[in-house]
C-alpha cells in the first residue's frame, strides 16, 4: 500500500524501534502504507527518512527520543509525545518488551488493551479466573485540556496480584495519550501509594496490519527480568489470536455496528474520541476496502 | 435461479463432532458451523454481535456457544442469552446472531447460503445409510473444479449444482459440492451404503482418487471464466 492520505493520522507521533536496536546499519521498516528507514549517523545522530518508490532516501523526518524508543512522524504533529511522570522517577524499573506483529488495525489492539472483561477468558488463571467475570462500573472521559482518554475506577478480579499470592481486585486507571498508544497504571501491589506503569506502543504499518510493544515502569524488585519478558510474551500471544479474528479487523466507529454494554465505556469513549479528531487510518469507515 | 441463493454442503456430518464448532466459508462468507451436545446443527455468521470476535472460535456447552472473547452465549435461535460482565443483566432480546437454516442430511451438514430464503432442501437422494470418504478442500475456483472434474469422470449434476454423483473407475461416490470462495472449493465425498459395505480397500482407493484430483487441480490451475467476485454465470445453474 501507499502512504495514507489521513492528516490526523500523519501528524501523530510514532514509537518505530527500540534505541538499543538504533545502529549503524539502516532499518527499512513501515510507518501508515509509507516505507521508511532509519539509523544512526557517523556522527552518532539519528535519523528517520521516507523511502521513495525508487527506494532512495528521501526527506528527514522529526525524530524523538523518548521511554527507550525512537518516535517519528510523517506529518507536522502539533503537540510533543505524552509525558509519562512516573518514567522520572528514578528507582523505576524499565522493561522493554518485544515487538509483536499483529495482523489487525492498531486500533482494534488498543480497544483489547482497554478492555478488563476477557480477563477471564483469553488469560484465564493469570489476569482473571471464572466465576468472576463481573466488571464493576467505572468511569470513562475525554479530557479535553489534555486531549486524552482515560478510564478510572476499574477495578477486577486477579486470581494473583503478585506471584503466587492470593486473588483479590486490582485496581486500575487507562490513559490513551494518543490513537496508537495506551497505557495503564495499576496500583503497586508492594508499595500501595505508587503505581507501576504498562504501555503499549503501536506501529501502524498498513490499515489492517501493525505490530506493538510493550514497555513496564515498574516498582517491582523481585520479579526478574526474564519472567518480566516472559509474562507479556504469554498476555500478548494470547491476545493476538482474539485481534486477528475480530470482523472487520479495521475498527468500526458507527455506533451500531458492534453491541456496547456498560463494561465496554471505555471502548465508547475511545471510538467517539477517533471520530471527532476525524480519524480514519484503521477504521472501518474511513480505511480501504479490506476483509 | 441465481447460484448464490440455495443449500450447500458445508461439511461432513462425521467432522462435526456434538458440542464442536468450526469455521469455514460460503462464497467467501465466514460461516460458523457447531453442533450442539443433542446432535443439531447450526450455521451462523462467523461474527459475534459484541466486538466481531469469529464465533467458530467459541465453545459449546450443550444448547448453548459461548464467544472465546468474553463469554457472551447464544442459544440455539441466535439469541443472546448470558453476559458475563453483568451477571445480573437480563440481556436485551435484540442481540442475536445472523442463522442460516442449517440442516443434516446424506451425512453431510447443509445450509442455506441465503439468511432469509425459507426455501426446503429438496435432494434427490434421500438416504440415511451413508458411508464417509473425506472432504477435500481445493484451491481451485468452484467453476473450474466443477470442469476438471466433469472433463475426468463422468459425472451427473444433482440439486443445482450441490451434489455431483461420480463413476470413476469402478466407485461410484456422491460429492457435496462447496463453493467456498473466488479460489477455494471443498468437496464433500460419501458412498451411498453403510460403512460395512465399503471395505478399506474402497475407501482408501477413493481417498487417493480424491487426492489425485486435488493434486491436478491445485497443479494446473484452471483459469475461473467468471467475472471475478461473481459465482452467476455458473453454467450448471443456468
Ligand atoms: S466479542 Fe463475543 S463476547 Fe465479546
Ligand atoms: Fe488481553
Amino acid at each position: 500500500m501507499t502512504k495514507t492520505t489521513d492528516i490526523v493520522a500523519l501528524d501523530e507521533w510514532y514509537a518505530i524501534a527500540v534505541m538499543a536496536d538504533v545502529g549503524g546499519n539502516p532499518i527499512r521498516t513501515r510507518l501508515l502504507g509509507q516505507d521508511i528507514i532509519y539509523g544512526r549517523g557517523p556522527n552518532d545522530r539519528v535519523s528517520v527518512h521516507e523511502v521513495d518508490a525508487s527506494g532512495r532516501p528521501g526527506a528527514a523526518l522529526p525524530t524523538r527520543e523518548r521511554y527507550n524508543c525512537l518516535w517519528t512522524s510523517l506529518g507536522a504533529p502539533r503537540h510533543e509525545i505524552f509525558r509519562l511522570a512516573e518514567a522520572e522517577e528514578k528507582d523505576r524499573r524499565v522493561v522493554v518488551c518485544g515487538w509483536i506483529k499483529m495482523r489487525t488495525s492498531g486500533l482494534r489492539l488498543v480497544e483489547n488493551f482497554l478492555d478488563m472483561a476477557h480477563f477471564p477468558y483469553i488469560h484465564p488463571n493469570i489476569l482473571g479466573a471464572e466465576p468472576h467475570t463481573e466488571v464493576p462500573q467505572y468511569a470513562s472521559e475525554i479530557r479535553r485540556d489534555v486531549d486524552e482518554v482515560w478510564a478510572t475506577n476499574c477495578q477486577f478480579y486477579q486470581p494473583q496480584i503478585v506471584a503466587n499470592g492470593p486473588g483479590g481486585m486490582v485496581q486500575l486507571t487507562y490513559r490513551v495519550p494518543s490513537p496508537f498508544v495506551v497505557m495503564l497504571y495499576r496500583v503497586c501491589p508492594s508499595s500501595p501509594d505508587r503505581l507501576d506503569v504498562i504501555m503499549m506502543f503501536i506501529q501502524p504499518i498498513e490499515e489492517d496490519l501493525c505490530r506493538a510493544l510493550p514497555v513496564m515502569y515498574l516498582i517491582d524488585d523481585r520479579s526478574s527480568q526474564i519472567d518480566l519478558l516472559n509474562f507479556e510474551q504469554v498476555i500478548f500471544l494470547q491476545d493476538r489470536i482474539i485481534v486477528e479474528n475480530q470482523r472487520p479487523l479495521l475498527l468500526p466507529l458507527e455506533p451500531r455496528s458492534e453491541t456496547p454494554t456498560r463494561a465496554d465505556l471505555s471502548s465508547v469513549v475511545f471510538r467517539r474520541w477517533l471520530k471527532e479528531k476525524g480519524l480514519r487510518f484503521g477504521t472501518a469507515e474511513g480505511g480501504r476496502d479490506l476483509v | 435461479m441465481s447460484f448464490s441463493g440455495g443449500w450447500y454442503p458445508v461439511a461432513l456430518s462425521n467432522q462435526l463432532e456434538p458440542a464442536t464448532s468450526a469455521g469455514t466459508r460460503l462464497f467467501d462468507r465466514e460461516i460458523c458451523i457447531w453442533r450442539d451436545s443433542d446432535g443439531g446443527v447450526h450455521a451462523w455468521e462467523d461474527r459475534c454481535p459484541h466486538r466481531g470476535m469469529r464465533l467458530s472460535f467459541g465453545f459449546v456447552r450443550g444448547d448453548r456457544i459461548a464467544c472465546l472473547y468474553h463469554g457472551w452465549q447464544y442459544d440455539m435461535q441466535g439469541r443472546c442469552r448470558f453476559i458475563p460482565a453483568h451477571p445480573q443483566l437480563d440481556v436485551p432480546s435484540t442481540i442475536r446472531v445472523a442463522t442460516y437454516p442449517c440442516i443434516d442430511r446424506l451425512g453431510m451438514v447443509w445450509m442455506c447460503s441465503d439468511l432469509k430464503m425459507e426455501m426446503p432442501l429438496d435432494l434427490p437422494i434421500d438416504r440415511r445409510d451413508i458411508a464417509p470418504v473425506r472432504s477435500l478442500y481445493v484451491d481451485c475456483a468452484p467453476i473450474a473444479t466443477m470442469q476438471a472434474l466433469s472433463a475426468r469422470s463422468e459425472c451427473t449434476v444433482l440439486a443445482g449444482g450441490a451434489l455431483i454423483s461420480i463413476h470413476a473407475g469402478p466407485q461410484n461416490m456422491i460429492a457435496g459440492f462447496q463453493p467456498f470462495g473466488k479460489g477455494k472449493t471443498a468437496l464433500h465425498i460419501v458412498f451411498l451404503g453403510s460403512p460395512e459395505q465399503y471395505p478399506g480397500n474402497a475407501r482408501r482407493s477413493a481417498a487417493v482418487w480424491a487426492e489425485e484430483l486435488r493434486h491436478d487441480l491445485e497443479r494446473e490451475p484452471v483459469p475461473d471464466t467468471a467475472p471475478a467476485g461473481s459465482y452467476e454465470a455458473a453454467p450448471w445453474r443456468s
